[in-house]
Formats: structure tokens, C-alpha cells, sequence
């Protein structure tokens, strides 16, 4: 996936589309060329890992989460943004947790996404280096790409790059009754499976990480993820018993508890993150390195 | 069953008399939350519904940030039908994050009845589908909609008028500069223009009805790659837009500053100058009623050739005999293909005709009596 640059041109990493060396974004997939030219520089094939799910599951605040964790060196791993916009993500994310407010919601439009790419470092006998690029993708650009493939290409081309993916699934959600988490991370490995081409009976060999976000609101889904998959989103649980090689559950959880505030003027209730309570971030991407590095 | 009491199926209405509409906003739903297409009539095909999804604003995307936000584009779809977006923020979005919901109205229609009811005017489109945007933002009942039916008799100021619009406010220098670069197929960014919607206005009004679908353009919208239309307004610092305008290639133009220039040999130019002296002549509304008719006639020549009748249309009532003579020799034998050109040269050899009757008698007899 290393990107190539010439004088007169420089190839997108995401859609190898090539793009005029002076240009921003890539014309075609609205990707920052930045990547590609930070890759390039590199000279080392950098780690795709795309973060998927529904409108509200909280895509942004865990990635936000991550890398900040990731960035303040936990455990093993140490990570060095490689370009000043990597930052904006942490940083929007913790600057409104702060103020006990969560981030704005994404919106749809490509060229307003958040790319962060990090060198992350994974100390222990045999030092592991992986160069994380990672997009905050707006959950209403993936539900409209899987309901009509091609409305935005760069998910297809994401996810043919993606050297894991990260699932995430509302718990709290369906812990309460809907089946709205569960019919879409159907449709979500339905379409990754779609976009494998793999043959009839060939499983999904891309390692995926589930993570059940939300899981304070049901602290149970914490003692046994995986039991908790398969009783409230079962749906989900036996697609990827069926078509994944590699897959794992996880719970994780940002808010430590919540207050909810009522708009005098029309009533509308707005939850309010009053502390975070940080609880398995990190565990899912451990699990992804170690399958990456196998 | 008796079959002489089963009604005839009634033909169903044909599409292209249609215009249909959708909603894109972000409400919850049983099925689905967050910004999508939570409306449509029926006839919008899955290939239009994607690109309305391309290109409708998403959270946060209209300029202004307060609720009286309001934000127009039109384009051309792939397809080949008109589509119009008309957005504004409608209360609190559904997620509770901060910041106001957008709400996107969508009409869409065929280019022939974009063409034959409105002129290819979009001002004209949006201003019939203020209703329905209004009823769509009290409420959207169901995910179905009906197309609605073009209007009956449209009315939109007196043909022929010789007054200037109402709405002009832009210098004629200014506006046929930029009409110059679109005729040219040269995308533009502007800024600092206060009243968007009149720059609009008068830019199409110089504007022949059969380019006007052509000429793709969005203001009240924050700059976006996914809406890198023709004719864009923005008010953004030109320090902000360095990136956009690399990328999209527009060309920046700063309506408070010095007009922007018209394209060098521009093909346009005898139809532009002819527009120019009639805006300065307080005649602006002649030559938007000309531009409605003028559905065919969009390449350079044959604009020139209208210009040219109509001003010899005019002089011909003041000129002499000989005049007269030099113009009858000039038009004998043009021609013209499109049919404004010619009901203008008929016009033209008539008139030319009256007057040279009515004007030899006289001669004659002042002839005889000197």
C-alpha cells in the first residue's frame, strides 16, 4: 500500500488514484494527500485501520480515546503523531470531555474528516513498529455506503486497504431491546464480505475487533463480551461464527456517569458526560497488533 | 366476475411532467438516525438518491450557524434532471450533540420542464418550491412523498419589462465579468457578496434560459470538495480557502473589490456588450425576457446574431431612408437557424419594409413640391 511519488504525480494511498503533486486532497476520494507524501518519506508500509459503525455509537470518542492513550505511551505502546492534523482528533475529543461535553457529530462531507496517522511503537524483546492511519468516519457515510454501494468509494477502498478493521456496536442499545445495532453490524459484515470477494464458503481472513461500546450502561457486558453478543445481538454473533477466521468481542466504556440537562426552550434532553471513566480502549487494539504481528 | 364492470387502469402520470421532491435531515426513525434521506417521491432513481447524498449539506455545513440560516444550490445530475437543495437549520439535531439539525428540501425535474416552466431560472424553481420546503419542515410524514405538479400558470413578471430588476444591486461590470467566465465554462468563487441570491439574479438574467441547468452554483454552504459547483458564494476569508480554490481550480473573485474581468477574446463578448448597454440603459428586464426565450440559441454566434437584430430592431425606427436601404441590403440574406432569431429577422425585414412604404411617399412629394 506504500504510496509513489514522482515529480509530476503523486498516487493516493487509499484509491492510488494519481493527483497532481501541489494538491490537498486526492480528486478522487477526497483523501489527504498528506498521507502519501508522509508514506512516502517513511518508506514503510503503513497500518490501514478503519473504525466502522452506526450514526451515535461512538466512533469518535473512542478513537479519540485511543490515541490519546496511545500517545501518553500505556503499556508498551508508544505513538508519535506524524503530522500536526493527526492531532485534531485527541485533541477535539478530550478538549470537549473536558468541558463535559461530547464532540460534535461528524459530518458526512469527505473533505472535513478527521485523518490521524501515528508511529506506534511496541516495546518488549523484539520492538514492532506500526504506522497507524486511521480516518474518523461519519456513521452516516458508511449506512449510506452499505444501504447504495459507491455513494462514497473511499469506504470500498478503505476497507480493500484495511489491514484490520474495528466494529463498533452500540451495547447499550441493544442491552435495552433495539435490533437496530444488531440488523446493522449485519449489514456492515455483509458488506465487508461483499467487498472481500472472497469464494463461497471463504471466511473474512481481515482480523476484526467488535467492540461494544456504551458497555457502562450494562456493566455485565464487561464480565463476558462475547456471552453478551450472542444473547443480545445474536444477529451478529452468528455471522461472524459463520464468515469471520478472525474475530473477537470486546467491551469498552469512556463515561464514567452521565447527567442529562433539559433545554428550557423546547424541552430536548442532552445527556452530559460529567466524568470519563476510561475501560477497555485499549484492549482491542492490543488484540489487533498481536494479529498483526503474527 | 363481470369484466364490463371492471374500470379501465388509468394511464399513470408520465414522470417527466412531474417534479419530484425528497427530504435529507437527520431524524430518528424505527429503522435508521442521522442524516440521510428520510423522504422521496417515487420517481428519484437510487442512482439520484446517491448523489443528493453526495452533495446535500451535512451537520454543521450551512455558513451561518444561527436558526435563520438558509442555503440554495442547483446542478445538474447525472442524470441529466435539475436538481435544487434548499437548506436551512430546523431545531435541535436528534443526537444531542450540539448544533443545529439541517434540513435539506429537494426538487429535481426533467431539463425540459425546467426549460418550459421556469426558464432555467432556479430562483424561479426555488420560489414555487417554497411551499413544499415549508410544509417539509413542520413535519415529514412517512418516508414516501408526493411529486408535485408543475405550476399552472407561471408568473413571473411582466415580459418585456423595461425597468431594471427590483433585486439588482451589482454593478453591470461586475456581474457580466463573472457571467463572462461562466459562459466560458470557468468556475468562480466568490466572496463578500452581501445578497448572493441578487447576484444570482442578475447573472442569469444575462444568462440564455438554454445554459442556465449548465451553470452549477451553491451560497449559504461551507466550502466542500463534494460541492465544487461552477458558481460558488462563500463568506470565508480568502486565507481560508487557499486549499479549496489549489485544489478545484475556481477562480477567486472579491465582489467588494475590483470587478472581475472579463475572459480575454471572449466569443461572448458582442452578446455581453449588447447586455451591458441595455442594463445601462435601465433595460435590464428587456434582456432577462429575451434570455427566457433563448431555450436553443446558446452558442456564441447566434447570441451575437440576437444582439444584433434587436439593436437594429430599434435603430431601424430612427434611421432615413438610406439607412433604411443599408439595412435591408445587410439582413436580405442572413439567416437564422434558431427560432428567437428568427421571428427577430422577420421582425426586422418587416419593419424594414413599413417603414420604407411609409417613408417614399413623403419623399415623393417632397420631391414634387421642391
Amino acid at each position: 500500500m506504500a504510496a509513489t511519488a514522482t515529480a509530476t504525480q503523486l498516487d493516493c494511498m487509499i484509491c492510488d488514484t494519481p493527483n497532481a503533486p501541489g494538491h490537498l486532497l486526492c480528486q478522487q476520494c477526497y483523501a489527504p494527500l498528506e498521507l502519501a507524501r508522509v508514506t512516502t518519506e517513511q518508506g514503510r508500509e503503513p497500518c490501514l485501520v478503519t473504525v466502522l459503525g452506526d450514526s451515535n455509537v461512538g466512533k469518535t470518542v473512542y478513537l479519540g480515546f485511543l490515541l490519546d492513550m496511545l500517545s501518553q505511551h500505556v503499556k508498551q505502546f508508544e505513538a508519535t503523531p506524524r503530522s500536526a492534523h493527526s492531532v485534531d482528533l485527541p485533541q477535539n475529543v478530550i478538549s470537549h470531555m473536558a468541558w463535559r461535553m461530547f464532540p460534535p457529530k461528524t459530518p458526512i462531507e469527505a473533505d472535513q474528516w478527521n485523518w490521524s496517522y501515528f508511529e506506534i511503537c511496541r516495546r518488549g524483546r523484539n520492538k514492532r513498529w506500526i504506522d497507524l492511519v486511521t480516518p474518523d468516519l461519519p456513521g452516516e457515510a458508511i449506512a449510506a455506503e452499505v444501504a447504495s454501494p459507491s455513494t462514497f468509494r473511499i469506504i470500498q477502498s478503505l476497507l480493500a486497504k484495511s489491514q484490520a478493521l474495528m466494529l463498533l456496536v452500540d451495547a447499550a442499545l441493544a442491552a435495552h431491546g433495539s435490533a437496530q445495532p444488531d440488523f446493522f453490524a449485519l449489514k456492515m459484515l455483509s458488506y465487508i464480505e461483499a467487498c472481500s470477494g472472497g469464494r463461497r464458503g471463504q471466511r473474512i481472513q481481515t482480523p476484526i475487533a467488535i467492540v461494544l461500546t456504551k458497555a457502562d450502561y450494562v456493566p455485565q457486558c464487561f464480565d463476558d463480551p462475547p456471552q453478551f453478543a450472542k444473547a443480545n445481538l445474536n444477529r451478529l454473533w452468528h455471522m461472524v461464527g459463520n464468515r469471520c477466521a478472525n474475530a473477537a468481542f470486546f467491551a469498552s466504556s469512556v463515561v464514567g456517569s452521565l447527567g442529562f440537562a433539559t433545554h428550557a426552550e423546547d424541552q430536548s434532553v442532552t445527556p452530559v458526560p460529567l466524568h470519563t471513566a476510561l475501560r477497555g480502549i485499549l484492549e482491542p487494539f492490543e488484540w489487533i497488533a498481536r494479529q498483526l504481528h503474527r | 366476475m363481470d369484466r364490463q364492470a371492471v374500470a379501465p387502469l388509468r394511464r399513470p402520470p408520465v414522470t417527466a411532467d412531474l417534479i419530484e421532491q425528497a427530504v435529507f435531515t437527520s431524524i430518528r426513525s424505527p429503522m435508521a438516525r442521522g442524516y440521510r434521506i428520510v423522504a422521496a417521491s417515487r420517481g428519484i432513481t437510487d442512482d439520484e438518491k446517491r448523489e443528493i447524498v453526495q452533495r446535500a449539506p451535512s451537520h454543521g455545513n450551512l455558513e451561518q450557524e444561527g436558526p435563520e440560516a438558509e442555503a440554495l444550490a442547483g446542478f445538474l445530475l447525472r442524470s441529466g434532471r435539475y436538481c435544487l437543495l434548499q437548506a436551512r437549520h430546523a431545531g435541535r439535531e436528534s443526537s444531542n450533540r450540539g448544533g443545529l439539525r439541517v434540513h435539506t428540501h429537494v426538487v429535481m425535474l426533467s431539463r425540459e420542464l425546467f426549460l418550459r416552466e421556469f426558464a432555467g431560472n432556479p430562483l424561479r424553481l426555488a420560489i414555487f418550491a417554497a411551499p413544499a420546503l415549508e410544509e417539509s419542515v413542520q413535519r415529514v410524514e412517512g418516508p414516501l412523498l408526493a411529486a408535485l405538479a408543475p405550476p399552472e400558470t407561471p408568473e413571473w413578471g411582466e415580459p418585456g419589462a423595461t425597468e431594471c430588476s427590483a433585486n439588482s444591486i451589482s454593478a453591470p461590470g461586475a456581474v457580466l465579468g463573472l457571467a463572462s467566465a461562466l459562459l466560458n465554462r470557468e468556475a468562480v468563487l466568490v466572496i463578500n457578496a452581501s445578497a448572493a441570491a441578487a447576484v444570482l439574479q442578475d447573472v442569469f438574467a444575462v444568462t440564455p434560459a438554454g445554459l442556465r441547468p449548465e451553470i452549477g452554483f451553491a451560497f449559504g454552504l461551507k466550502p466542500s470538495v463534494q460541492r465544487s459547483l461552477p458558481l460558488l458564494f462563500h463568506d470565508a476569508e480568502p486565507r481560508g480557502l487557499e486549499g479549496f480554490l489549489r485544489d478545484q481550480g475556481h477562480r477567486l473573485v472579491d465582489w467588494s473589490g475590483e470587478a472581475a474581468q472579463r475572459i480575454a477574446s471572449d466569443p461572448y463578448a458582442p452578446w455581453l456588450d449588447f447586455a451591458q448597454r441595455r442594463w445601462e440603459q435601465g433595460r435590464l428586464g428587456e434582456v432577462r425576457a429575451l434570455c427566457d426565450r433563448l431555450e436553443e440559441e446558446i452558442a456564441p454566434e447566434a447570441l451575437a446574431l440576437d444582439a444584433a437584430l434587436a439593436v437594429d430592431l430599434e435603430a431601424l425606427e430612427e434611421v432615413d431612408a438610406a439607412g433604411l436601404e443599408q439595412l435591408r441590403t445587410k439582413w436580405s440574406t442572413a439567416t437564422a437557424t434558431g427560432p428567437v432569431s428568427r421571428a427577430l429577422l422577420v421582425s426586422v425585414r418587416e419593419r424594414i419594409e413599413a417603414r420604407l412604404a411609409a417613408i417614399t411617399p413623403e419623399v415623393e412629394a417632397d420631391a414634387q413640391s421642391s
